[in-house]
Formats: structure tokens, C-alpha cells, sequence
């Protein structure tokens, strides 16, 4: 009893916290300086429409890079945690029959969709992540549908390693090419023409090494989540 | 505003729901929920009066380069937040799926998913 | 310069490749790992090589080819090398350690572990906030795979409590940079330091959840109870990287957010530190479990951490000098605990009381000692150096809490810990035979062994000024253990050669005055009895180089100049004579009381000497105190501190059991020399207390009473004893209460009394002691009455024993009754008729327990067990004979050694005139008094008094008929306890009657009260560590409301 009192207390408390906070935001006019900054230099130094695109890959790429591998780290850790067992029973109930044909159709697509997301993260809204998340997506289409389907793990690890590490040496050529506080700097490649798909440097490169890279991340984690849970 | 407010209370719902509810994996909804209210109240920080999306497309200006950057400034939002709030929806996704996977560990060893079952260590 | 992207990448593309090499070969990926990890660690190497040996001030380096605050920025200085070598170094040593957990667990966990390494170097070297947010999840998450290592029910729901609790933290700090950047404008450190932002309420909830935090993820106390579960359940190895790396990089990154806080939050975040330090320490009193008695140490000394990092600004503090403590600290227990955790996962042994299988493994006892006692803050470690800076800073600007806290913190710790060293170290009969040594595991240990000793020579030749003999002792200690393994009597031999050579050449020339005196003592008098210790058939491993130490420290102690000098020999006297007292067969109890008493004293000197004025160095420490004059406070404590030391009535609780328990020669050590250290410092004192004292008569009083009462209550201690180590301890008790009676005096006789008495109760006890080692060597038993006539025997040990009580008892004509001489007059002489009295009536009793000991043991019926007893090993005679004839020596011609200390004293006590040495005779005029003696007639005289008699008895002696034993015929009846109808078992019953009410144990039931309460409130504190995830949730919403609200932020 006295926890449930402590707990609504504390509650109360947090949100009394938090008050003051609301109670001096204000929706601004202008954006900060800061901003102002990346939306000009997004455009004038990368040749990149999409500025959020310019801070996730290049201005703060090293974050982009550290999500990547907190992404990467969950699904090690999934999958460390739930090994896949030998010899899956069939206890799962089969897809309908709508669900695997309608899958066969929508899969390619929808994996071609993605690709298509994070290829033109530069340009348009999207990116690697949700590049690679709508291709995951595809792969969890076909899981649901196929109960025996499951995924060649060389294929996977192949290419997160591939993704990954492509992803590395693309800010270390950065770094070779133009210098010391060049990590991650896409601007070795040519910048290209405004609003074309080869542009801002190597910006579509990186974003599709993550997509690639999220994409197998994903896939790996559901399989791991999935194969552990079927079995009671 | 009422997007930063809804933010705040999600969050504390979250925590609300991770100090009282028993089960493993309602503890981790909860989780998530806090999640979602951190990622509002981050979209909410962002946002500037009136403006549009932080990508220079047709709708911003036609101008092209650093015409279109000079251009733009002053008609999106702040680029940062949106930035911040990605890392977040994926961290937030990773610790979420670790949680999980975690709460399938400790039913097979525990055979329970109730908090409660496992508070032997202590003093 | 050496990018640190590189540190960052390397790790990447280690763990990138990890799951794919696994394919091939699981050697290839720990080959890679072990690459990663040695490569990083060289890298952070090459740029300490750089920062020292080039001139590059540019540190930072940018990302994406773009300045701060568009792109981020990292950081690659001095503090961050050596930090990432650090954290690398301790990567690798615990990949080393759980090569085999790696190898047979999924591929993912070496990922994961170099993951885990990514997320500590980036946060350590980013200069970006929300980076950091970054870097922190990656480390966190890997953690909390990493604790799913062991697969245990009680590790999995750890890991979920952590994960909770991590979980929240992370949402406090997301929360806080959003609203945080709402202020700001930058998430870039160095911007955002730079901008002045008007401290509204709002920003300051934002930087508050920010650095909260942290401070959560720091596992402050109370709400800690999620980090000690995973430190205890987790696998070893994980639990190590916890201690050191995880709470190294986050500690770091709290470091970096401290400009950007608002003044008022550091004190608030010095408080919490101090709470927890000081908390987690009591609360692990009670903790019988190894692995989480360590992971309170690590909150403990986080949150000491956090007071330095916090707490120092305040009193003007350079930051260099701030971050010279922390790092002190900081890389003690960083090597420390992990070492110990390492070293838990070797032992396999859950709960403290079972370590004693350690005594099996010498090296894994030292590796184990030696990161205890680091951890204590003993010398030569660093963490030694930070606590001296601490206290010297709070004790000259006037931090009392902070300092009683933190001294008293580090009193608990120092308990806990040495009382598990006890354990470990205690014998024990039915210990089950260890297993075989994983080797690959013990070479992480011992490499942090020799890392952390590396470090202290750093640390303390950088930057102090030691003088060149100060490293003598821990020489010392290398040299004569590495010839450990020579037989005990070359050790021994060569051991007095050094000392000798060592004393002669180099110590003596700089002494004059009192410290040629107190040379004699300590120096002479150890090394005499150095000789006793050879009889030992053994090798005696440890013994020679401990005492080494023990007495090169004795000899700095007089060569000492600073006062850093001085107190790092003070404790490197203390440690090697604690470490001696451990080798006593069940004496881990009383080692601990003596160094908990010793400690606490040092803690007290510790203070007081933070307190004087700075020594210069060059000028011995004892003759630049002539010059100095310090405070009442000062005084009180440093006199209490030396007061412990010689055992003066009060803190006495120690003495009977640590010269009971010690080996038996070693007890005439510390009996006889050690206690002089004592006396030593309480002179010192009493030279510059000058002032004080002059201005406050009531110390005095209280000194000389105290002096009194322990030279009576002693003696009637001593009276009561069947156990004759104790009796003699008690005594030595006593005597040591004259030689403060004398002080207290501080009148030239009064101390010139106290000198001589401290020259002869060396001799004197040294020679009963040493005696007395001989016969229970022989006889096997310490109890008096299941001894007797041993005269026959023991003839020799009979000699030194009869001439020893006859010192004692100062009866003439031996040197005691001189000192008893002195102390009389100078007491009459000063009109201090009430303490002359009571100690007049001690030394009365004094005659009661020397009777008791003579008698008992030597004269009477020998036992029919004790047939076959013989003369004691010669070793044991050498030290006998040498002090039977300087006790002889000096009775006959005491001028030696009375005119040297008259001369001595008058340096800073004038002597009057109506004192005088005309020839052998000593002459008093003073106004009230008049006296003479002459040691050289009255010695004469007795010796024929004494010879002509005993000359008669020898010649009517051959007449007589011998009558054995058992000539005597029993009767039938055997008595139920036939010991108790000895007559020398509870032989002074009667006046046990009369006056045993006066030796009630209330000091020791006092001190025995403390450890009581303190264990009680220990279990209180323990118990809200409930074990449930939530609860442990709640308590950090606690927290984080109670100091927000405690903090009165507004």
C-alpha cells in the first residue's frame, strides 16, 4: 500500500518536474542558428535537398554510425540470447493460401521499394533506416507465409559484414582522401547535379550500405525473435 | 504544444506502467510507451511556426545549390530534432527487442514472466 | 597526430567482421578481437608518445570535414589517451580472462564485447552530447547482452533490473538534451560552454535530468540496488568490465558535462557522492558475498569519485590538481577492481569466509593483497596520494563533514576489505585442496598488478618531491623477495648485513639528538632481535622481506622530512607490521583490529599533519618540528593518532590481542620497538603542541592521567592473565604509560625520565619477550599454568626472564630502577603527588604479575608432558644475550645514555641547573626536592649484596639431596579439571576478588558496541535492497525527486 502511495507520489513528482518545462516552451517563429546552418550548408556545400538526410549521414554522420551499430548490437544480442535450436518443429500453422501467393507477388516489390527508399535518401524523405526496415518487412511477409522458410544465415552475416564494414571504410576514405577531420565526409565523390540520384557525394553510397545493413539486421532479429518463440 | 504535452504524459503512462505492472512484458510495453512519449516530445522540440519539412523540394523553392539553401532557411523546420529522433526510434528499438529477448530468457529459466518471481538476490 | 576515429573504426570493423570470420574459425574471430583491442590499446599508447615527446596542442578532431557544432567533434588529449589505453588494456586482459566463456559462447559475444569497447572509447573522447547519448546506449546495451553471458536465473533477472533501470536513465537524458538543445541551440560541449544562457527554471530541469543521468548510471546509493545484483551475479569477467571500463567512460562523460551545470548542482552532486561513499561502505559491513561486497566498494568509490570530481571546486583547487586526485583514485580502483573481481571468478568461491583456500596459492594471495590494500589506500598506491591531496585541501580550508566523511568512509572500506584479506589469509585446517590454476586466467591479474605498480612509481615520482631513501622500504621488500626462496637463516643474515651497512653509513650520520636516540631504538633494537627470527626450521616465506620493510620504514621515520615523508612511512610502517601480525597462526582477528586501531590513528595524524605548516624538504622531519608551533586541533588529534599507536589506555582494545595473537618473536618487535614509533610521534607532538599546551594546562592533565591510569590499569590487566604473551602485553601496556607520564610532564626530567625508559623497556622486554618466544616454542602452549619448572630446562631463558622482571620491576640494581628514579622525582619535582602515588601503587602491582610469570613458569613442579623440553634454539639466545649485557652495561654506567638524553632533551627543554652529572652520581638542587643516584655504586653494592649470598648458597647447595618429581606419591582422587587445582591457574584470585571490578571490560565492551551498531545499522541500510526490479525503479525516481527537491532548485 505504501508503495502504490509512493509510486503516485513520484509520479505526481515527475510530472511536477516536467512542468516547468512546458510551462516556458514556446513554438518559435525561427529556427536556431544551428539549424539555419545545416539547411544552408545542407544545400550550398553537399548539393543535398534533403537536410535532415545532410545531418543524419554527413554533419553527424558519427551518430548515424553509432545507430547503426546499436542496431547491429541488439540483433547480436537477440540472437545471442536465443540461439536458434537444430531442429525446428513444425509447430507453426501454415500461411493461407491468399498470404503465400499474395507474398510471392508483393515481396519483390516491396524489397524493390525499399531499395528505392534508400537509394534517393538524399533527396527525398526516407533513407537507409526506413529503406532497410521496408525491406525487412519483406522478409517478414515471407516468413509469415512460408513456415519452413528461413533464412541462409551466411547470406545475412555476409552482407551486415559487407554493409558494415563498407560503411567504415567509406568515412575512412574520407578521412585518407581529404585529411584529418574528414571522417565520413562524403564530398571525395563528386557532388554531382542538384536533385539527381548521383549527387551529394557519397551519400547514396553510405545510405545504401545502411539500408543494406539495416535491412539484414532486421531480418536477422525477426528470425531470431521468431524461431526462439515458436517453441514452448 | 499539445504535442509536447501529449509527449510528457505518454512518458509518464510509461513509467507508470513499468513501476506497477507485474509481467515482464507489459513492463517492457511500458517501455516502449515511454519510448514513444520521448520521440513526440523530440518532434514537438522541433518544430517552427508554420514551416515545412527540412527537404527543399519544388514545394520550398526552385532555386537549386546554395540559392536554394539561402532560400529555404527561413521555410523549414529545424532539421536537428528529426535527425536526433531517428537515433532515438532505433536505439529505443534496440534496448526494446534486447528487453524481449531477455523476458523469453527468463520465462525458460524462471518459468515466470511476473516480476516478482525474481527478487532473490538482495541485502 | 593519431586520429582517434581510427580507435573507433578499428572496433567497427572488428566487430563487422567478427560474425563472418566466425564461419571459418572461432580462433580467427578471438584472434581478431585480441587484434582490435591490443591495436586500439597501442594506438591511445603511440598518442601519450606523441602528447609527451611532440609538442601538438591541437587535440580535437571533426568529423565530416566540417567545424563544431555542425559536425562532431572528438577529443584526443592527454586525459583521453590515457584513459582509452586504459580502458583497451583492461578490453584486453578480459577478453584474455574470458577466452574460454568467449569461445564456447556464441560468436556474438565477441561482437558484442568489442562493441562494448567501442561505446567506452567514444565516450570518452566525444565532445558532442547527443554522441555521447550514443555512445552510452551502445555501451549500455552491450553491457546488458554481455551480463546474459551466464546464463543464470539470478544473471538474467540482474540483467532486466539493469536494463530498467539503464532504460530510464537514458530517458532522463534523451528528455534533457531535447529540451536542453531547446536552450541552447548546439549539442556541442565547447560551444555550448561558451554560450551564456540565462539559467531559467525549465533549462535547469534539463541540465538536472541530464546530469541525473548519469549520475543514476554512476550507481550512487541508495539507488544502486539493480548494479550490485548484476555485480554479484553477473560472470566475473563481465562484472569487472562493469567496475572498471563501463563506470570509467560514463564517469568521464559526467566529468565533461560539469561546466555546462549550473554552481548549484555541484555541491548537491558532492553531496550525493559523499552519501554514497560513505553509505555503501557501512552497508557492505555486513556482506558475506565476495562478488558484491566488491560491487559495494565500486559504488563506494564512485561516489568518492564524484565528491572529487564535484566537491573540490569550492575550496580554490587547481583543476590539474583536481584531476590528479580523480585520477589517483580513479586508476586504483579501476585496476584494483577488476583485478578482484578477476579474481573472485578464479577462486569460484561465493562467500568471503571460504577464501581461505587462497592460502594455498601464494601468488594468487599476493596478487590478492595487493590489490586489497590498494584499494585501502595504503602506500605506494595511487589512491594513497589522492587521499593525502583530499585531506590536505578539506583539512587546511575547513571541509569537516566532507572530511569526517570521507576519512570515516575509508575506515569502513579498509574494515570490510581487510577483514575478507583476513579471511583469506587465516589457516585453516579443513580446507578442501584447490584444483589446478587456470593460468590464462591469472594473467590478466597479475598484469594489473604490475600496471598498478607502475602507476604508484608514476604517480609518486612525478609529482612529489621524495627524498631517494624513501623507496628504501619497498626495495626492500622487491629485493629480499626475490631471494625468498634462499634458505631463512642467509636471508636473515644478509638482512642484518643490509641493515647494518645501511644504519651505520647512511641513517646515523644524519641523526643528532633525540633521533640518534630513537636510531638506537628502532633501528638497533630491530635488528637485534632480527636474529630471533632465524630459528625457524622453514623458509619462512614472506617473513624476511615484510620485516625488511618494517625496518627501513622505522629508520625513515627518523630521516623523513616533509610531511609526506613522514606519513608515508607512518603507513608503510603500519602495513608491513600488520602484514607480519597476519603470519600468526589465528591471528587474522587481531590483525584487523590493529590496523583498523592503526588506520583510524593515521587517519587522525593524517589530519592533524594537513593542518601544520609545510615541511621543507632536505631537514628531518623531527628536527624542523623545533621550529614549528601548531593548533589545538592539530595537537588533539595527532596526539590521539600517536596515542593508538603506543596503546595508551582507551584505544588500547587492540594491544593484547595483536601481541597475543603475532608470532612470538615478532611480538617482541612490536612490543618493544614498534610501540617507540609511537613515542616517537607523540614527542614530536608535544615539541610543537609548545603553545598550545603553555595556554591550556587541561591537555597536560589530561596527558599525564592518561599516562597514570594506563600504567595501572596495565599492570592490574596484566595481573590477571593466564595467557603469558598477554600478561607481558598488558605490561608493556603499563610501562608505556610511564614513558606518557613522563612526557606529560614536559618538564626536562620528566622527559628525560620518559627517554630512558623508552631505552630500557626495549631491552628489558625485548629480552622477556624473546625468552618467553623460546619457551613456548618448547613447552607449545601460552598458557601459564600448564607450565612450571622449566628452570631446570631452561636455564638460559630463566637468566634473561629473572634479569628482565628485575629491570622491570625497578627494583635495583638494573636500569628499570633508574627510569623508576626519574619518573618519582620528576613527578615530586612538578607536585604532581597524585599521579606519583597511583603510579607507585602500579609498579606495586607490576611485582604481582612478574612474580606470576617467574614463578609460574619456571619455578614449581615441571609437567610430566614437559619432560623432555630443552634450552631454546641459540637464535633466540643471541638477541637474549646481546640485551643482557646492554641491560648490564647500562645499569653499571647509566651516564651513557643519561647524559646523551639530558643533552637531547635540552634542545627543546632547557635543562636546570640544579640538575648535574658529577662522575657516575646524577644530582638534584631543584627547590623542592633533592636527590641523588648513583647507578654505578648501587649496582656495585648489589651485585656483592647479591654475590656473597649466593656464592654461600652454591657451596651448601652440594650437600643437599635432590628430590625428583614423583618422588612424591599422589593421592587416588583425580580432580575433575585438574589444571584449574594449579595453583598458577587463576593465581590471584583473591585479589581478582578485591579489585576485578576495576578491569570490567568497558573499553573493549565499548569498542565492541561500536562494531555492534555499526554492523546493525549496516543490515537497516542493506535491507532496502529488496531484490525487486520496481521497487529499485521507484527508488531512482526517489532519488532523483528527494535531491531535486533536497537541492532547492529553482
Amino acid at each position: 500500500m505504501i508503495k502504490y502511495i509512493l509510486i503516485f507520489l513520484v509520479l505526481i513528482g515527475m510530472a511536477w518536474l516536467f512542468f516547468p518545462l512546458v510551462v516556458e516552451f514556446f513554438t518559435p517563429d525561427i529556427t536556431n542558428n544551428l539549424a539555419a546552418n545545416y539547411v544552408f550548408g545542407s544545400a550550398a556545400d553537399l548539393n543535398m535537398p534533403n537536410a535532415v538526410t545532410a545531418v543524419v549521414v554527413t554533419y553527424r554522420g558519427l551518430d548515424t554510425l553509432g545507430e547503426v551499430t546499436v542496431l547491429f548490437l541488439a540483433t547480436a544480442g537477440v540472437g545471442f540470447f536465443l540461439k536458434r535450436k537444430k531442429h525446428m518443429e513444425g509447430i507453426r500453422r501454415p500461411g493461407s493460401e491468399i498470404l503465400k501467393t499474395g507474398s510471392e507477388i508483393l515481396a519483390p516489390l516491396i524489397i524493390i521499394f525499399g531499395i528505392y527508399i534508400f537509394t534517393h535518401g538524399h533527396l527525398t524523405p526516407g533513407g537507409g533506416f526506413p529503406g532497410g526496415v521496408v525491406m525487412a518487412s519483406a522478409f517478414l511477409l515471407l516468413l509469415m507465409a512460408n513456415e519452413n522458410f528461413g533464412f541462409s544465415h551466411g547470406i545475412i552475416n555476409l552482407t551486415e559484414t559487407i554493409s558494415g564494414i563498407g560503411y567504415v571504410l567509406i568515412g575512412i576514405t574520407g578521412l585518407v582522401l581529404l585529411g584529418l577531420n574528414h571522417f565520413l565526409d562524403p564530398r571525395w565523390l563528386g557532388l554531382g547535379q542538384w536533385g539527381r540520384l548521383f549527387s551529394a557525394g557519397a551519400v547514396p553510397l553510405i545510405y545504401s550500405f545502411i539500408g543494406l545493413k539495416v535491412g539484414a539486421e532486421m531480418s536477422g532479429l525477426l528470425d531470431s525473435l521468431q524461431s526462439d518463440g515458436g517453441e514452448q | 504544444m499539445i504535442i509536447l504535452i501529449t509527449g510528457l504524459l505518454l512518458i509518464i503512462i510509461g513509467f507508470w506502467a513499468m513501476l506497477t505492472r507485474k509481467n515482464l512484458i507489459r513492463i517492457i510495453i511500458g517501455f516502449a510507451v515511454m519510448d514513444t512519449g520521448i520521440n513526440i516530445v523530440l518532434v514537438a522540440i522541433g518544430y517552427v511556426k508554420g514551416k515545412t519539412a527540412p527537404i527543399i523540394d519544388k514545394a520550398v523553392t526552385m532555386a537549386q545549390g546554395a540559392e536554394a539553401g539561402i532560400q529555404a532557411v527561413d521555410k523549414v523546420v529545424d532539421p536537428v530534432p528529426s535527425a536526433l529522433v531517428l537515433t532515438a526510434i532505433v536505439i529505443g528499438l534496440a534496448v526494446t527487442a534486447l528487453m524481449l529477448a531477455y523476458a523469453i530468457r527468463m520465462y525458460k529459466t524462471g518459468n515466470s514472466l511476473d516480476i516478482d518471481d525474481f527478487e532473490e538476490q538482495k541485502w | 597526430m593519431v586520429n582517434p576515429l581510427y580507435l573507433i573504426a578499428v572496433f567497427l570493423i572488428g566487430a563487422f567482421l567478427v560474425p563472418f570470420v566466425d564461419r571459418a574459425d572461432r580462433r580467427l574471430s578471438l584472434g581478431v578481437m585480441y587484434f582490435s583491442l591490443l591495436y586500439t590499446a597501442s594506438l591511445s599508447l603511440m598518442r601519450l608518445w606523441q602528447l609527451f615527446f611532440t609538442n601538438g596542442n591541437e587535440t580535437q578532431v571533426f568529423t565530416a570535414g566540417f567545424q563544431p557544432p555542425l559536425s562532431i567533434a572528438l577529443s584526443f588529449g592527454f586525459k583521453e589517451a590515457l584513459l582509452t589505453f586504459l580502458v583497451n588494456l583492461t578490453g584486453f586482459l578480459s577478453g584474455v580472462y574470458l577466452a574460454k566463456k568467449l569461445g564456447k559462447s556464441g560468436v556474438q559475444s565477441i561482437s558484442i564485447l568489442l562493441l562494448l569497447m567501442l561505446g567506452a572509447n567514444g565516450l570518452i573522447l566525444t565532445r558532442d552530447i547527443f554522441n555521447g547519448f550514443v555512445f552510452l546506449e551502445i555501451l549500455s546495451i552491450a553491457t546488458y547482452a554481455l551480463i546474459g553471458l551466464k546464463s543464470k536465473k539470478n544473471a538474467l533477472a540482474a540483467g532486466f533490473k539493469y536494463m530498467m533501470a539503464g532504460g530510464l536513465a537514458s530517458a532522463l537524458l534523451l528528455i534533457g538534451i531535447a529540451f536542453a538543445y531547446r536552450y541552447s541551440g548546439t549539442l556541442n560541449l565547447d560551444t555550448w560552454g561558451r554560450l551564456l544562457i540565462p539559467m531559467t527554471l525549465g533549462y535547469k530541469i534539463a541540465l538536472f535530468m541530464i546530469i541525473m543521468a548519469f549520475v543514476i548510471e554512476l550507481k550512487p546509493f541508495p539507488a544502486n540496488g539493480w548494479a550490485l545484483d548484476v555485480y554479484q551475479s553477473a560472470h566475473s569477467g563481465v562484472s569487472s568490465l562493469i567496475a572498471s571500463v563501463h563506470t570509467g567512460a560514463v564517469l568521464y562523460f559526467f566529468y565533461k558535462l560539469l561546466p555546462l551545470m549550473p554552481y548549484e548542482f555541484l555541491p548537491l552532486l558532492a553531496g550525493t557522492g559523499l552519501v554514497s561513499f560513505l553509505l555503501s561502505n557501512l552497508t557492505a559491513l555486513r556482506q558475506k558475498n565476495a562478488a558484491r561486497l566488491l560491487g559495494y566498494s565500486s559504488t563506494a568509490q564512485t561516489g568518492l569519485l564524484m565528491f572529487v570530481l564535484t566537491g573540490l571546486y569550492r575550496y580554490n583547487v587547481h583543476p590539474s590538481l583536481v584531476l590528479f586526485i580523480a585520477g589517483g583514485l580513479f586508476f586504483t580502483n579501476f585496476i584494483a577492481k577488476s583485478g578482484l573481481f578477476w579474481l573472485a571468478g578464479i577462486i569460484k568461491e561465493k562467500t568471503t569466509e571460504k577464501w581461505s583456500i587462497l592460502r594455498k596459492q601464494p601468488l594468487l594471495l599476493v596478487l590478492f593483497g595487493v590489490f586489497i590494500l590498494a584499494l585501502t589506500g595504503l602506500p605506494p598506491f595511487p589512491a594513497f596520494f589522492a587521499k593525502w591531496e583530499i585531506i590536505q585541501i578539506l583539512a587546511q580550508q575547513g571541509g569537516w563533514v566532507a572530511l569526517t566523511a570521507i576519512l570515516l568512509g575509508s575506515l569502513l572500506e579498509a574494515a570490510y576489505l581487510l577483514r575478507w584479506f583476513g579471511l583469506a589469509v587465516r589457516q585453516n585446517s579443513d580446507e578442501p585442496e584447490t584444483a589446478s590454476l587456470p593460468y590464462l586466467k591469472l594473467i590478466p591479474p597479475l598484469i594489473g598488478t604490475i600496471l598498478l605498480f607502475a602507476l604508484s612509481l608514476f604517480m609518486g615520482s612525478q609529482l612529489y618531491v621524495l627524498s631517494e631513501f624513501m623507496y628504501f622500504p619497498l626495495l626492500a621488500l622487491l629485493v629480499f623477495s626475490i631471494l625468498d626462496c634462499c634458505p631463512l637463516k642467509l636471508k636473515g643474515l644478509l638482512l642484518v648485513a643490509a641493515i647494518g651497512l645501511w644504519g651505520w653509513f647512511s641513517v646515523w650520520p644524519r641523526l643528532m639528538g633525540i633521533g640518534q636516540l630513537f636510531g638506537l631504538v628502532l633501528i638497533g633494537g630491530a635488528l637485534v632481535q632480527v636474529f630471533g627470527f632465524l630459528h625457524h626450521k622453514g623458509r619462512e616465506a614472506g617473513l624476511i622481506p615484510l620485516l625488511a620493510m618494517l625496518i627501513f620504514s622505522l629508520g625513515n621515520l627518523l630521516t623523513a622530512s616533509t610531511k609526506l615523508d613522514f606519513f608515508l612511512t607512518w603507513e608503510f610502517m603500519t602495513l608491513s607490521s600488520y602484514l607480519l601480525i597476519m603470519r600468526g597462526k589465528s591471528s587474522h582477528k587481531a590483525a584487523l583490529s590493529y590496523i583498523l586501531f592503526s588506520l583510524g590513528g593515521a587517519y587522525l595524524i593524517l589530519t592533524g599533519l594537513s593542518l601544520m605548516p609545510p615541511f621543507s624538504p632536505g631537514m628531518a622531519f623531527y628536527l624542523q618540528s623545533g621550529f614549528h608551533s601548531i593548533g589545538l586541533v592539530s595537537t588533539i588529534l595527532l596526539g590521539i593518532g600517536f596515542l593508538i599507536k603506543t596503546g595508551a589506555l582507551g584505544v588500547h582494545v587492540w594491544l593484547p590481542d595483536a601481541y597475543a595473537e603475532a608470532e612470538n618473536e615478532f611480538t617482541s618487535v612490536l612490543s618493544s620497538v614498534l610501540s617507540k614509533a609511537g613515542v616517537f610521534g607523540l614527542l614530536l607532538v608535544l615539541v610543537m603542541a609548545k603553545d598550545v599546551l603553555a595556554a591550556n594546562n587541561l591537555l597536560l592533565d589530561a596527558l599525564s592521567w592518561l599516562g597514570v591510569f594506563t600504567a595501572f590499569f596495565g599492570a592490574l590487566m596484566a595481573v590477571f592473565q593466564e595467557d603469558v604473551k598477554k600478561l607481558l602485553a598488558y605490561s608493556s601496556m603499563s610501562q608505556l604509560g610511564y614513558i606518557i607520564l613522563g612526557f606529560a610532564l614536559m618538564s626536562h626530567l620528566g622527559w628525560v625520565s620518559g627517554l630512558y625508559l623508552t631505552f630500557t623497556h626495549l631491552f628489558f622486554k625485548a629480552l622477556i619477550f624473546m625468552a618467553i618466544a623460546g619457551v613456548i616454542l618448547r613447552t607449545g602452549t601460552r598458557n601459564m599454568y600448564e607450565m612450571g619448572g622449566l628452570i631446570k630446562k631452561m636455564p638460559i631463558s630463566y637468566i634473561s626472564v629473572l634479569m628482565g622482571i628485575i629491570a622491570v620491576s625497578g627494583v635495583p640494581p638494573l636500569s628499570g630502577f633508574g627510569s623508576k628514579w626519574f619518573i618519582y622525582t620528576s613527578l615530586i619535582e612538578q607536585g604532581h603527588y597524585f599521579q606519583a602515588g597511583l603510579a607507585f601503587f602500579a609498579s606495586a602491582i607490576a611485582f604481582l604479575y612478574l612474580y606470576r610469570l617467574i614463578h609460574t613458569v619456571f619455578l614449581g613442579q615441571p609437567k610430566p608432558s614437559q619432560q623432555n623440553v630443552k634450552e631454546a634454539p641459540f637464535w633466540l639466545i643471541i638477541p637474549q644475550a646481546i640485551f643482557i649485557m646492554v641491560i648490564m652495561g647500562i645499569s653499571l654506567f647509566p651516564n651513557y645514555i643519561t647524559k646523551p638524553i639530558s643533552s637531547a632533551v635540552s634542545i627543546f627543554i632547557e635543562k636546570p641547573d640544579w640538575l648535574s652529572w658529577t662522575g657516575y652520581n646524577i644530582t638534584l638542587n631543584s627547590p623542592v626536592l633533592h636527590g641523588n643516584w648513583n647507578g654505578n655504586l648501587v649496582m656495585l653494592v648489589t651485585m656483592g649484596v647479591f654475590g656473597f649470598p649466593l656464592l654461600w648458597l652454591l657451596l651448601i647447595n652440594a650437600r643437599t639431596q635432590k628430590v625428583k618429581q614423583f618422588n612424591i606419591v599422589f593421592a587416588a582422587e583425580r580432580p575433575y579439571k585438574p589444571w584449574t587445582t594449579h595453583f598458577a591457574h587463576n593465581m590471584f584470585a583473591h585479589y581478582n576478588k578485591a579489585l576485578g571490578w576495576l578491569i570490567t571490560p568497558r573499553i573493549t565492551a565499548f569498542w565492541n558496541g561500536v562494531t555492534e551498531w555499526s554492523h546493525s545499522l549496516a543490515a537497516a541500510f542493506s535491507h532496502i535492497y529488496t531484490g525487486n526490479g520496481q521497487t529499485y525503479l521507484l527508488h531512482i525516481f526517489m532519488y532523483i525527486l528527494v535531491i531535486f527537491i533536497v537541492g532547492g532548485i529553482r
